[in-house]
């Protein structure tokens, strides 16, 4: 291959990191005062990237979430930072992901719960529970 | 080490398949085990403390030796509904391979479950 087939470097990988996500996600508390809306995070919690894109887009059409916030969500995916599941009451157990050990829950309904499988613990710092109060 | 002096491939498998299997037997005619009692338990090492704490002829034979094969194959958290976010992930435990929740609808009380096998469901009382 020559040097000229190497695209690998405009990928800039350096920027596909959690910490960048992190401080994305920190930017986003200082400029709007939230962290990332939990009942949206399923958009970006899904394993195909196309299907993640998709949603995103549908949602930034939507005014769902805003460009700032698509922009994490894409990066969220792309390290595959989230799983996200929905449990309610007399359920079968869901295979915890390998690579997502940790978990907090969300009180979506009266009976239903968002099951929120995250890489690293630190990763519940940057979700915003209050829409669900 | 020798190759014949490792058995840790063959230790844990084959300890949830008996733990289950010794468990079917004595969960017949419809017994469970209270969530509540494990939960209580899981604050101790040894289930005969827990036991002994709790006061003798509280738990029926059945009952200590079902909380005995389950205290190691079960992991319970329980939070009320306006602390799950907080009550995310300081604890939790990374060994186990199933998990499940259940929310009570009448006190807002949230009871996560973490399985090392997911036929150890059935063997859990459904108090939530």
């Amino acid at each position: 291959m020559s040097d000229f087939d190497d695209v690998s470097e405009f990928e800039n990988p350096k920027y596909f990191t959690i910490e960048n996500f992190y401080s994305m996600v920190e930017q986003l508390v200082e400029e709007t005062g939230h962290a990332l809306d939990v009942t949206t995070l399923a958009f970006a919690a899904v394993t195909s990237a196309e299907e993640c894109l998709e949603n995103c887009n549908d949602a930034l059409q939507h005014k769902v979430i805003t460009k700032q916030e698509y922009d994490i969500y894409l990066l969220a995916n792309r390290l595959g930072l989230f799983e996200v599941t929905s449990s309610s009451n007399s359920i079968d157990p869901v295979s915890v992901p390998p690579n997502k050990p940790y978990f907090c829950l969300a009180n979506v309904y009266a009976n239903e719960i968002l099951i929120i499988f995250m890489k690293d613990k630190e990763l519940s710092d940057c979700l915003d529970f209050s829409a669900l109060a | 080490m020798s190759d014949l002096d490792d058995v840790s491939e063959f230790s844990r498998p084959g300890h949830v398949d008996a733990a289950i299997r010794r468990l079917q037997g004595l969960m017949r005619r419809g017994r469970k085990v209270s969530l509540i009692n494990l939960l209580a338990a899981q604050g101790y090492d040894d289930i005969k403390d827990f036991v002994t704490e709790m006061g003798e002829g509280v738990f029926k034979p059945w009952e200590i030796e079902a909380l005995t094969l389950l205290h190691p194959l079960v992991f319970i958290a329980s939070f009320p509904s306006d602390e799950l976010d907080a009550s995310a992930i300081a604890n939790t435990p990374t060994e186990y391979e199933y998990f499940t929740c259940c929310v009570d609808t009448d006190t807002g009380e949230v009871t996560s479950v973490f399985l090392k096998d997911r036929r150890l469901l059935q063997f859990l009382g459904s108090n939530y």
